[in-house]
């Protein structure tokens, strides 16, 4: 602080900070009772001025602007009130209506919840009062994530979101879902949200572990390696520490993150320490996990209808009568899970926050040797360093093992589901005296049960990320303030992937080399780096207020995956040099990205009007040409009705329009030479099929949204409706070329997709009476998309061919079409093609609900999603080894197989479900109990809770949630013998100390 | 105000002019090759006509597999997936929009063909080479991308192919008749010979272990004029055939002559080229001896017994020494056979003939020049051959009767054939074939249509399950070519 000049500035902020401020104190009170209530926070509207309410119910805001002002305050538990406070009056009292059952003590952590709630993202560095917002966005807090244990955060969110259609790919331990906001927006590229945490953009990559080199399931009509049952990565954030979820659905919210935002943007905001006395909070979970659901078989009535169907070799071993459960044999298994998690948080006068957390967690497979564990630490520590810089650091280290099975497509008859349809269920798998019987009706003799017990499928994970950020308040007067963030972090991972398939599998001999062992190991590192100025402007009187801002960005992405197949085990012996033949592969990908931004906000009229304009600009080594900036534009408008008519507390009306972008992925720029073949050892060298385009760049989303937020009835309804047309060009496609130039595929730009939709959700208390309060959330949303133009033929996506029900990218027609065959030609040759389906719902519903009473808390969640397609191979699997359950049913699989010959009508079936999503019953012990016990406790909580306990569905296979193709944009909803899916029951102890 | 001078300073290096670009980190550009051909580069590219030429041969999916389900040579029998027979036997016409059920005999080749001409374009820049090594280049690019138009139009037949497609990617090649294509290939081959005889003594590049006989351009002749046979016999030009047999590697060299003592009949070490695979890293495996490739049970029917039949045999040990060196018996764990029921198709056999994962596959060998020859001997006419003209000898029926006779007693162990003549001769010819060349790529297939033996009414290939089965001819031409050209 030598340089004069610098002293020089300083004083005059302070010196013109003296002048025109004032301290406003005064007590938050219960309005009922006139008890005073902590931990309120109070806001003067239009500035960052804030504080929190004392043990006392006392508040100190100092640094109001002079003149008449608007105080804002809200805590848990309690309605929100908006004060006048006059130009001369320095002393309020606030008087808070109670909102909360009686008996329950409010954390200060849910109470921050609210608080923040209130606030939104709006700009990489810049939020802003949910009521200015002038685009929609979903904000889900904590606990809701939390309601039912979870095994991802992906999975936490489903049914919680209107427009996010979340899905799971099947029911493989660990996680592996989709998110796709408002539809997909795109074809050959991710069709994935960009995930924000902390304000850092983290990894949601999905990574094979390569498990097709036993599955052979690249080696049919397919060769995607998609198959493998993929986890994205996101599964690694525990959701036990995120304060809260934001999701931006579309463009107009989501410029500002430019050319990797077309999908939207999940921003995850993990829970920070408040200054007070340590606060533990600690978890105990108990669980259990049950197949939800049995596909069966055929049962045979007599040893001449068997060998009819298996050969005479049915003869030895049929027996009249007896059947057994092949689905539940295999996956039956209903082991204890257990999860703990304990967090200490809180801060010191020094200036110090902290909040620490650790969590253990063992969730076991239905299917031996499958199950997820996981062991997680969190570190997020602030800290005030002075009155003009604010230093954040969240760190996080995880490790998890997902075990998973072998599931879904197959050439080898060596996944679970792939050797089932094939064998009656007079054969007993199960072991005798320890040895499992060979399976005489495959004929590598898979016994599943004898593969699921010897096999490994491991994915471990060890996953280490700091955020960090800093504030420096550069520029503070009484109307205006300059603040720059820095923030940046890194976010490195190691995926490993171990997989063992011993020798003496019954299968192993029939891969010619007996034994495989397969080690994958990715390496993946994030780094962020941002710098923001934030300009906020509030004239005197307050009624108007601006927030510009500016930035840049740098952020790269690092990905080096090693993959080693070890084949002809010596001894059995898992390790890599113990096998006589060892293949290694390796990909690698790099991308670097710089973008910056200019924002402006500006809220006027008596804060009725709110405006926003934004221009991002990105470049990407991704792009053609890595040197090119792509400019997103964005604007907004909202304007706000207060009271305008009876009932009517507040009307906002809002209309936005947003462009994003979604980058091509790593070499899709490139032409290359295949590397990885050689000859007898001898180097070779040739074309891989795949042209790339040297001029490649990103699609562009154009999105407008137009909504309403109405609150009735002093909020007791609060309803938001969203129409919205996001326009996708220049789309980055895989078009498929003649193939006698040499290639078949080639990625361009080019063609547009459409997509439109409505969103309307409805929050409600439609009782209140006494101790009993029902509150209800309704979320509808549809979604229809549309192939506007395809500069190419109309082709096939990369399924298993019109036999079965293909995804089909036609102009005119919806993106996520299922075609078909559907007759013969009028030639008498096969067939013609026809839309079957479609594998996006024409609506989905969620339907939340609370109702509390005394101390008894019941919450319960419905999932509808109505007219989806599933193309159910599993079922043709069943039908074409004469061993479905209704096979000889009329209708049944003998008649659908026949059907099959000339349409594929008998396999596109309906994927409309209801689910109960999550239910929990939760038993608060009473404040005066607690007492009786000495305070020991602050908090003691019982809860029984279950997820997916039950699905109503016309579908006819495991679960409605499926895809073979894990997270593949389009290719959803393909059912290929996939992993059960489970229901899963949680018993939990909840105790805080305070 | 320091912070935001550094701000801007920052914020203006991010934004900055310098190159944040990061090239291919896993494959050389075709266009690297293309503008800076290195000799190693060029090498690697001729080489690698051979990873291109196996690449679709040796899998459940591949040409061997296909094709002999096509000419009920073998059966797939596998609950994963039900199109090798609900498609291939069952179904009224081919699915000509899946990648891998056909769709691979065409883009497969098509991509090796880009391969050949790429190299053959980067020759032309590529200093470090003398002209010999050049031309030895030369002559094996041009002898396998024949190899390749022959794979695209055994599978494709009258429904034609694209010959001139060294064209930029986006630009279509006109499609031309199956005579055309054939035209094509037998002049590559002739420029392919011209070529390698302006060679010099050895390759530049390193070739498979399958041409461990024809390593150096003049040994390689050889295999160019067996190919060269195999093509005119295809063609009806049987003279020419003879011709080309001269100058290959067969074996006698004359029908009844005696072979040299190294000469072998066997598939596997046999006299021959073939499509090499390996176990190293990086090699490609042979994922032919898998359980679910059965026999389909005409084979065995078909088989006659032994000249001389040991003792006491039942079964197939009495049976013709090809199909008991090819074929083994399915049986459970505990030994006891275990026919295959699958899609109503049966099978008790499983092929044996690529038992490991690196067994080679025969691109062309003695036994088949042999056969060739009394092919060429026996000249079929009318050719091709009608129903109401099914084809008579017009040749050199002695010397045909000589080889096939050769070939039953050397090869199969069965008597020297008996009551041979110019009408019946061919017939006889095509069974020896079957048994010679059995799943050795789709030989059955391949002469029951060129002779007219595919359907009708003197149709060789058996139908199953008549009611519901076919014998397709030829695979159709993909949707993606039919889509790009609409």
């Amino acid at each position: 602080m030598n340089s004069p000049r610098v002293v020089c500035t300083l004083a005059l902020i302070s010196a013109g900070a003296m002048a025109q401020q004032r301290t406003v104190t005064g007590t938050v009170v219960d309005a009922t009772t006139g008890q005073p209530i902590p931990d309120t926070a109070v806001l003067v509207v239009g500035t960052d001025v804030a504080a929190s309410s004392a043990k006392d119910g006392t508040f100190t805001l100092s640094g109001a602007p002079s003149g008449p002002l608007t105080l804002h305050a809200i805590v848990e538990g309690f309605k929100t009130l908006d004060l006048a406070v006059g130009a001369d009056q320095n002393q309020v009292r606030i008087a808070l209506e109670p909102e909360l059952r009686e008996g329950v003590v409010p954390s200060p952590q849910s109470r921050r919840a609210k608080a923040e709630e209130e606030m939104v993202v709006t700009g990489r560095a810049s939020r802003t009062e949910r009521r200015n917002v002038a685009v929609s966005v979903a904000k889900v807090r904590g606990e809701e994530l939390s309601q039912v244990p979870a095994e991802t955060v992906d999975l936490a969110l489903q049914g919680k979101v209107a427009g996010a259609n979340i899905q799971r790919n099947d029911g493989a331990p660990g996680g592996g879902a989709q998110v796709r906001l408002r539809g997909v927006s795109s074809i050959n590229a991710t069709a994935e949200p960009l995930f924000i945490l902390d304000g850092m953009i983290v990894s949601n990559v999905a990574i094979p572990n390569n498990i097709s080199v036993v599955t052979l399931s690249r080696a049919g009509s397919n060769t995607s390696p998609n198959q493998d049952s993929l986890t994205n990565r996101i599964a690694d954030f525990n959701t036990e520490d995120i304060e809260s979820i934001e999701v931006l659905k579309g463009a107009a919210a989501a410029a500002i993150y430019g050319s990797k935002a077309s999908n939207g943007v999940v921003i995850l905001t993990t829970k920070k320490g408040q200054p007070g006395p340590p606060r533990v909070e600690f978890t105990q979970r108990f669980g259990e996990s049950f197949l939800a659901r049995k596909l069966g078989a055929r049962v045979f009535t007599s040893a001449d209808e068997a060998a009819g169907v298996f050969g005479d070799v049915a003869r030895t071993y049929f027996k009249p009568g007896v059947t057994y459960d092949h689905d539940g044999d295999l996956a039956g298994r209903h082991d204890l899970a257990v999860e703990s998690i304990l967090s200490v948080s809180g801060g010191g006068e020094s200036g110090l926050r902290y909040y620490v957390s650790g969590s253990v967690k063992n969730d076991p497979g239905i299917i031996q040797n499958t199950g997820y564990q996981k062991q997680a630490v969190r570190l997020n520590l602030g800290r005030d360093l002075g009155d003009l810089v604010t230093l954040n650091v969240n760190s996080y280290l995880i490790h998890s093992v997902a075990s998973r099975g072998i599931t879904n497509n197959d050439n080898s008859n060596t996944s679970f589901y792939i050797v089932l349809p094939f064998l009656p269920n007079f054969y007993e798998l199960r072991p005798a005296n320890g040895v499992y019987p060979h399976d005489p009706f495959v004929s590598n003799d898979n016994n599943p049960l004898q593969t699921a017990a010897l096999m490994k499928n491991d994915e471990g994970v060890w996953r280490f990320l700091s955020a960090m950020d800093a504030t420096v308040k550069l520029m503070r007067t009484n109307t205006q303030q300059l603040n720059l963030v820095a923030n940046g972090g890194v976010d490195r991972f190691q995926q490993e992937n171990e997989l063992l398939f011993p020798p003496s599998l019954y299968w192993a001999p029939s891969f010619g080399l007996p034994g495989t062992s397969l080690f994958g190991t990715a390496n993946n590192i994030n780094y962020n780096l941002g710098l923001n100025l934030v300009h906020t402007w509030s004239p005197q009187g307050g009624d108007y207020f601006a927030t510009s801002s500016a930035g840049v960005q740098y952020e790269s992405r690092d990905l080096n995956l090693v993959r080693v197949v070890g084949r002809n085990l010596v001894g059995g012996q898992p390790n890599l040099d113990a096998a006589t033949t060892v293949s290694v592969g390796q990909q690698r990908e790099r991308v670097h990205d710089r973008g910056g931004y200019l924002q402006e906000e500006v809220v006027l009229l008596e804060r009725k009007l709110a405006l926003t304009a934004a221009l991002r600009g990105d470049s990407s080594s991704a792009n053609g040409n890595p040197d090119t900036f792509y400019i997103y534009p964005k604007a907004s408008a909202s304007y706000r009705f207060y009271a305008p008519a009876a009932s009517i507390d507040d009307l906002k009306v809002r209309l936005a329009y947003g462009e994003t972008g979604n980058q091509p992925l790593y070499g899709q720029r490139f032409t290359g030479l295949s590397v990885s073949t050689n000859v007898n050892g001898n180097p070779a060298l040739g074309v891989t099929g795949i042209a790339g385009d040297p001029n490649i760049k990103p699609e562009r989303a154009r999105e407008i949204e137009a909504g309403t937020d109405i609150s009735l009835l002093e909020g007791r309804a609060i309803i938001e409706l969203n129409l919205y047309q996001r326009t996708i060009s220049d789309m980055l496609l895989q078009r498929s070329i003649a193939p006698t130039s040499g290639f078949t595929t080639q990625f361009f730009n080019g063609g547009t997709l459409r997509n439109r939709g409505i969103e309307l959700m409805v929050e409600a208390t439609p009782v209140q009476f006494g101790s009993l309060r029902w509150q209800t959330t309704v979320g509808f949303a549809k979604n229809v998309s549309l192939i506007s133009s395809l500069p190419v033929p109309a082709y096939n996506y990369i399924d298993f061919g019109t036999v079965y029900g293909v995804h089909r990218i036609e102009q005119g027609q919806s993106a996520t079409q299922i075609v078909g065959n559907d007759g013969l030609k009028p030639d008498g040759t096969c067939c013609l093609i026809h839309k079957l389906g479609d594998s996006e719902p024409d609506f989905m519903v969620h339907f939340s609900n609370r109702v509390a009473f005394g101390n008894f808390t019941l919450f319960f969640l419905l999932d509808w999603q109505s007219g989806s397609s599933i193309v159910n191979i599993t079922r043709n699997l069943y039908d074409s080894g004469q061993n479905s359950p209704d096979q000889l049913k009329p209708g049944g699989g003998a008649d659908r197989l026949t059907a099959n010959i000339t349409s594929a009508r008998p396999y596109v079936e309906s994927g409309t479900f209801v689910k109960l999503r999550e239910i929990s019953l939760t038993y608060d012990v009473p404040a005066s109990a607690l007492r009786g016990l000495r305070n020991v406790a602050k908090k003691v909580r019982f809860k029984v809770s279950g997820r997916n306990l039950l699905t109503f569905t016309p579908y006819s296979g495991f679960d409605p949630e499926v895809s073979n193709f894990s997270n593949d944009p389009i290719d959803r909803n393909i059912d290929l013998a996939p992993f059960p899916p489970s229901r899963s029951f949680w018993t939990s102890i909840e105790l805080g100390f305070y | 105000m320091k912070t935001p001078r550094i701000a801007v300073a920052l914020s203006g290096l991010f934004l900055a002019a310098c190159t944040f670009d990061v090239g291919n980190l896993n494959q050389p550009g075709l266009d690297q090759i293309l503008a800076n051909p290195t000799p190693a580069a060029v090498e690697a590219v001729a080489t690698g006509l051979l990873a291109g030429h196996r690449a679709d041969m040796a899998e459940r999916i591949g040409y061997v597999s296909e094709l002999g389900i096509l000419g009920r040579e073998s059966l797939v029998l596998a609950g994963s997936d039900d199109r090798f027979v609900t498609e291939m036997l069952n179904g009224i016409t081919l699915d000509p929009s899946t990648t891998n059920f056909g769709g691979n005999f065409w883009r497969v080749p098509y991509a090796n063909i880009r391969n050949a001409n790429l190299l053959l374009d980067a020759l032309f820049n590529t200093p470090g080479l003398v002209d010999q090594d050049k031309e030895a280049i030369r002559g094996f690019a041009k002898t396998m991308m024949a190899l390749d138009f022959l794979k695209i139009i055994n599978t494709h037949d009258v429904n034609g192919a694209a010959i001139d497609v060294d064209l930029p990617i986006g630009q279509l090649a006109p499609f031309v008749s199956k005579d055309q294509v054939f035209e094509r290939i037998a002049l590559l081959l002739d420029q392919a010979q011209g070529h390698l005889q302006a060679a010099g003594a050895a390759f530049p590049m390193p070739l498979s272990n399958g041409f461990t006989s024809f390593s150096t351009p003049a040994l390689f002749i050889q295999v160019n004029r067996a190919l060269a046979a195999r093509v005119a016999v295809y063609r009806g030009r049987f003279s020419e055939a003879l011709t080309a047999l001269s100058a290959s590697f067969i074996d006698p060299a004359t029908p009844g002559g005696t072979p040299s003592a190294s000469t072998s009949l066997a598939p596997w070490p046999g006299t021959g080229a073939f499509d090499s695979y390996g176990l190293g890293s990086g090699d490609t495996q042979n994922d032919l001896n898998t359980p679910d490739i059965l026999v389909h049970q005409s084979i065995i029917d078909g088989a006659e017994d032994l000249a001389t039949k040991p003792p006491g045999c039942t079964g197939l040990a009495c049976k013709d020494t090809r199909v008991q060196s090819k074929v083994t018996l399915v049986v459970d764990a505990n030994g006891i056979p275990a026919p295959v029921k699958l899609y109503g198709e049966t099978s008790g056999y499983n092929l044996t003939l690529y038992p490991k994962k690196d067994s080679p596959i025969p691109i062309i060998r003695n036994e088949e020049l042999i056969l060739l020859r009394a092919e060429a001997n026996c000249a079929p006419s009318p050719f091709p051959p009608t129903a109401s003209a099914p084809g008579t000898c017009t040749g050199n029926v002695a010397a045909a009767i000589l080889d096939i006779d050769y070939i039953r007693q050397n090869s199969g162990g069965v008597p020297a054939s008996a009551g041979l003549n110019s009408s019946n001769l061919l017939d006889e010819l095509l069974k020896q074939k079957r048994y010679s060349l059995l799943f050795e790529g789709g030989h059955r297939w391949i002469d029951a249509r060129r002779y007219g033996r595919a359907n009708g009414p003197v149709a060789t290939l058996p139908i199953d399950q008549p009611s519901i089965q076919h014998v397709q001819t030829a695979f159709p031409i993909p949707q993606s070519e039919v889509d790009a050209r609409k």
